[in-house]
């Protein structure tokens, strides 16, 4: 009877800590829904609902004129527009200029990346340490790269490309300018994640495969490459999603000629142009969903690179 | 209708000009600008203008026009106004000779020139003929910098005041605030009075006064009071220079301190989150009928009367900025807080065609017409306005007249080289003492500090010529 | 290891492919072939960052703001390291940049590792939980900041959700958090912590995941409560990935900027300016290109002192752990 009993209590002790442990958790995605469920919301509310108080959780005169506004063509027609101080904002050139400059740089990246993982793994280029060392890069604050790199390309390319070529080239707000410095400090990541990858790729491949007679070249191209194409896909996205997210270096080295989605955002937040919030969160939707199921996609992928190797082993 | 108007307007810019342009300004301009496309046998040839974003709506109208009669193509960057000034010191870096012409705030001005990336445009003025009568010396001088002219300015943008009519005229309300200050409500003289006024029609949500039911309350007032607009405003509270002669702050002397007071103290009848607010929230909240007063940039006024979801239309009274007493006599000061300005590229290709451009786009009849436009921002500014029908049905004969009027005690702000960092020190130190967290006088210490460092680091003694030449020039209208 | 594919392709040597000439045999060759990627990234390293770089410390060594033509600036010695290091903003920027830091990373430690451990002991809901844990991780910064800048408004929703509390206390629930230096300064960190708290849960989780389970139970059938076997066992298993968490989150932390340009422009006054944000507003604001040029060296400097101490943990734990391994 007494164990009867006890074992009730344990029961109940146990359905007890599993409700409190659910509670936690579902408290913790309420938190993280929420933020995420406004701005959806708020991408479907008019003006006159942006800051009401008590402010309104779903709009009570849903529309869709946010949604057109930034899916618009040109400027606005009086129709869209609000009021004479808004301006055409319209989310076709960052997108542009944002999947452009982003695909580019992580393509690029993941190029010069995979081959140097590759002589990383295999011959141990660089030292020891270097997968390491590599990882410094990232480490430097963006915004001392951003300075550097401002000067570089608005001061000097343009003298030495004056003096050399008598031709004024600036780099400062340029496709090519910005893809180069998105290649230059994702490489890292690039660097780290297909290391891991190829490091699972026994070299016993690749030396039968040598001494059968095949070139290095197609070594790589037969053998590792298709091994290591999931985990090219994965790391393709993660710098990609990096890429996509990036602000200080777009804020502050391109602008006007070349417009990324983060600073498009960013001119809505200018405090003297003022909060179009509806706008704003409709942008901020459409930036959001493709990247969030993007990363979904590659979770499974992130939770093992996470680990770092200081696990597994 | 907007789009009737604007239609109306550009049919009635083209069907108009070969008739109206009898100005000679403009008249020059035009064939000088086609002599010279001709003698340097430009094939196709083509402006690029950096252009406020403000001005997307309108200024196309013009450069439109402007082909039309010399056959010069525009090309036009719209950016941002916070955005502007860093591009156009960045271009002065990069040299990239993308910009023939840069349009801001005339205050970007002294930077832009002592980095040499736009050039003075004494020569061609000369040779040329530009015309600045009917323009008040605060801002007609504002065009220059160090003896040479380096911007040419469209706009008249000093803070004008707005009142509501319906509210002063109320009889019961006047009865009140005659018995509780023994003076007729109107047009407040002193910036004392007016917060007077709107501490008065300060009034909680729900209340009833007079008969009319607040249902979301009344304002007293308006002002701007956030960071990047605070500097604007803030000469209004201020008795006279900013510096003294040999550019020593004077916001450590009791008069600038008990300029921080009044200035800090004025967000008791504003909005609760004023300093948060810029034109988008200002506008809207004044075009709702919620505030008693406003102190703003004129277009508020049009705004009012224009904008479909006003509710104050036809109720707006357009009064004289207010001013303060200095020895016994009443002295009104407007800062212009904001303006248009064009300057000319240093690494443009053709500058003497793109001053052309400039010289007509600012020409007495040509910059009236850019005033009148339905979706501009030029404000009125000239005294060729006060005749011009399109302004004068676009804003109304009285707040015309009041403006122009105005215009006598307009007022630049700080036109000396780092003249952002120098109101960036101001802008953060009042929103401190707005937010309580230090003293007026602890504000006014740190400000006078944070500008002397700014100083020296320029160069005290570059600084000190340049300020003193300003204020000879009169456009800070007061002297040492 | 994986299994490698059941099916390989051989290469066998036909008709298909040339014996190598001679320029490509030699590239071919072991010692060049491996040197190849080495020589191209690194040399793209050498130009986009080393050179930058350079220029930089010489730029620094000027005297020149945006309002003089570059051609004017003269030599200057170490005039501006010594502004640097005299602006006190500067130096508050960076206190408060470590502030925000910290609390940051410690909240989003401590959060990180309690989900964790709840949603390891989850049998069902585990994948579930997990992936909408991840969610705030991948939404793009900028966004993140723009919508905890529409809550914090006065009339926003967080408001209406204190109302209460606030009510009972006689407080105006429709408080302006943004324009509330305090307030401020944790609105920043809260939507720090709100989007990489997934990443310290991340961490924490593969960690969780990878416990030896066979201690544990071997702990359990000895007796040991709950407490215990937590406490001396798997919390020093733990260890390593607490070790990055911290490395990771920190160095990521100490570079704040997009919020605060979303959020507050550096703040009320300049109460959540940190120090990128500073740096920003220097160069790009002012332009003061040769103060900004050297107090990004100092940051620089500052910053490398904090990865070699990073790098050495790092490595030495990886060393630790390789060494400990059976």
């Amino acid at each position: 009877m007494a164990a009867e009993a006890a074992r009730k209590r344990k029961l109940r002790r146990r359905r007890l800590l599993r409700a409190g442990r659910h509670a936690i958790l579902l408290g913790w995605t309420c938190v993280i829904i929420f933020p995420v469920f406004w701005m959806i919301s708020t991408s479907f509310k008019d003006a006159g609902e942006w800051v009401t108080w008590p402010p309104h959780w779903l709009p009570h005169q849903p529309t869709l004129l946010n949604y057109a506004q930034i899916f618009a063509f040109g400027t606005l027609d009086p129709t869209l527009s609000r009021q004479a101080t808004e301006q055409a904002f319209t989310i076709w050139k960052g997108l542009g200029d944002a999947t452009l400059v982003c695909t580019t740089a992580s393509l690029l990246a993941l190029l010069l990346g995979t081959f140097l993982a590759y002589a990383i793994s295999r011959f141990r280029v660089g030292g020891k340490y270097f997968r390491h060392t590599i990882l410094m890069i990232r480490m430097i604050p963006p915004i001392v790269v951003a300075i550097s790199i401002l000067i570089y390309y608005a001061i000097i390319i343009p003298y030495a490309t004056t003096a050399l070529l008598g031709v004024r080239i600036s780099m400062f707000d340029t496709y090519v300018g910005l893809v180069l410095i998105y290649t230059v400090t994702t490489l890292p990541f690039v660097i780290w994640m297909m290391l891991s990858f190829i490091d699972e790729v026994p070299y016993t491949l690749e030396h039968a495969a040598r001494l059968m007679g095949a070139g290095r070249i197609e070594v790589i191209r037969r053998i590792v490459l298709p091994l290591v194409a999931s985990g090219m896909v994965v790391t393709f996205l993660f710098v990609f999603i990096l890429n996509w997210a990036e602000f200080l270096l777009a804020l502050t080295l391109t602008h006007p000629q070349v417009t990324t989605l983060t600073v498009l955002l960013n001119k809505f937040q200018s405090a003297s142009e003022g909060r179009l919030y509806g706008p704003q969160a409709a942008i901020g939707t459409v930036v959001t969903i493709p990247v969030v199921v993007l990363g979904l996609l590659i979770q499974k992928h992130l939770v093992k690179g996470f680990s770092f190797g200081t696990i597994r082993k | 209708m907007r789009l009737l108007l604007s239609a109306a307007f550009g049919v009635s810019l083209c069907l108009a000009s070969p008739a109206v342009a009898q100005d000679p300004v403009a008249d020059r301009a035009v064939a000088a600008a086609k002599e010279y496309v001709k003698t340097k046998g430009l094939k196709d040839p083509k402006l690029t203008i950096l252009l406020s974003s403000l001005y997307n709506n309108s200024f196309p109208d013009f450069a439109k026009k402007w082909e039309e009669l010399t056959g010069v193509k525009f090309e036009i960057v719209p950016l941002g106004y916070t955005d502007i000034p860093a591009k156009i010191m960045q271009e002065s870096v990069s040299k990239t000779g993308v910009y023939d012409i840069f349009n801001d705030f005339p205050y970007t001005m002294p930077d832009a020139a002592g980095a040499k990336v736009i050039i003075p445009l004494d020569d061609l003025a000369k040779k040329h003929q530009p015309d600045f009568t009917g323009i008040a010396d605060g801002l007609k001088y504002q065009q220059y910098y160090d003896d040479k002219l380096l911007v040419m300015i469209n706009d008249g943008d000093h803070l004008l005041l707005v009142l509501r009519k319906d509210l002063m005229e109320n009889s019961a309300a006047n009865a009140e605030y005659k018995a509780k200050h023994g003076k007729d409500l109107g047009c407040p003289d002193t910036v004392a009075e007016w917060a007077q006024q709107a501490a008065f029609f300060q009034t909680k949500e729900g209340d009833t006064r007079w008969g009319i039911k607040f249902e979301r309350g009344l304002s007293g007032g308006l002002g701007y009071r956030s960071v990047n607009f605070s500097y604007r405003h803030f000469p209004l509270y201020m008795k006279g220079l900013l510096f003294d002669k040999d550019m020593k702050p004077r916001i450590t002397t009791p008069d600038g301190i008990q300029a921080i007071k009044d200035f800090a103290a004025a967000v008791e009848y504003m909005p609760k989150d004023i300093q948060g607010w810029g034109t988008p929230q200002i506008y809207p909240y004044w075009g709702s009928g919620l505030a008693y007063s406003a102190v703003s940039f004129p277009s508020i006024f049009g705004f009012g009367e224009s904008n479909p979801n006003s509710v104050v239309k036809g109720k707006q009274l357009a009064c004289l900025i207010p001013g303060r007493m200095v020895d016994g006599k009443l002295v009104r000061r407007s800062p212009q807080a904001a303006g248009t300005g064009y300057m000319v590229s240093a690494y443009s290709k053709n500058p003497e065609l793109a001053y052309l451009f400039i010289q007509w786009l600012t020409s007495p009849s040509i910059g009236d017409d850019a005033v009148a436009h339905p979706k501009g921002f030029w404000d009125p500014f000239r005294l060729s306005n006060l005749t011009h029908k399109g302004i004068l049905d676009r804003f109304g004969a009285d707040m015309v007249k009041t403006t122009i009027e105005n215009t006598k005690y307009a007022a630049s702000l700080l036109l000396i080289e780092g003249n952002y960092e120098y109101f960036k020190v101001l802008d953060n130190n009042l929103a401190d003492v707005m937010n309580k967290n230090i003293s007026a006088e602890e504000a006014a210490k740190r400000i006078e500090a944070g500008w002397n460092k700014i100083t020296n680091e320029i160069g005290r003694e570059h600084q000190i010529q340049i300020w003193r030449k300003g204020v000879e020039s009169g456009i800070y209208l007061d002297k040492f | 290891m994986t299994e490698a594919n059941t099916t390989l392709p051989i290469p066998t040597l036909n008709a298909n492919s040339r014996p190598a000439g001679g320029l490509v045999r030699w590239l071919a060759s072991e010692r060049v072939f491996r040197l190849i990627p080495f020589l191209l990234v690194e040399g793209l390293f050498v130009l986009t960052i080393l050179v930058p770089f350079a220029l930089t410390i010489w730029i620094s060594l000027l005297k020149w703001r945006a309002n003089r033509p570059f051609e004017t600036a003269r030599f200057a010695g170490f005039e501006n390291y010594e502004a640097v290091l005299t602006t006190d903003q500067f130096w508050l920027a960076l206190a408060r940049t470590f502030y925000f830091a910290g609390m940051a990373v410690a909240l989003e430690l401590s959060i990180g590792f309690v989900l964790a451990m709840l949603v390891s002991k989850c049998t069902q809901s585990r994948r579930l939980y997990t992936t909408i844990f991840l969610v705030p991780m991948m939404i793009v910064p900028i966004v993140v900041g723009y919508n905890f800048s529409m809550i914090y408004i006065d009339s926003g929703p967080l408001n209406q959700i204190l109302a209460p509390f606030m009510e009972a206390f006689g407080v105006d629930p429709r408080i302006r958090w943004l324009s509330h230096p305090i307030a401020a300064q944790w609105a920043i960190i809260i939507a720090d912590i709100w989007q990489w708290t997934s990443l310290t849960f991340l961490i924490f989780l593969s960690g969780f995941a990878a416990l030896p389970r066979h201690l544990v139970n071997a702990a359990r059938v000895m007796g040991a409560s709950p407490w215990q076997t937590f406490w001396w066992i798997e919390l020093p298993l733990l260890k390593p990935a607490i070790v990055i968490a911290v490395i990771i989150r920190s160095m990521e932390a100490l570079k704040l900027f997009d919020p605060v340009v979303l959020l507050t422009f550096g703040g009320p006054g300049t109460s959540t300016q940190t120090v990128a944000y500073f740096l920003w507003e220097q160069v790009w604001v002012f332009n003061k290109f040769s103060f900004g040029a050297a107090a990004s060296i100092v940051l620089l400097i500052i910053f490398s002192i904090l990865i070699f101490f990073a790098i050495y943990m790092l490595i030495g734990y990886r060393r630790r752990v390789e060494e400990s391994a059976p």
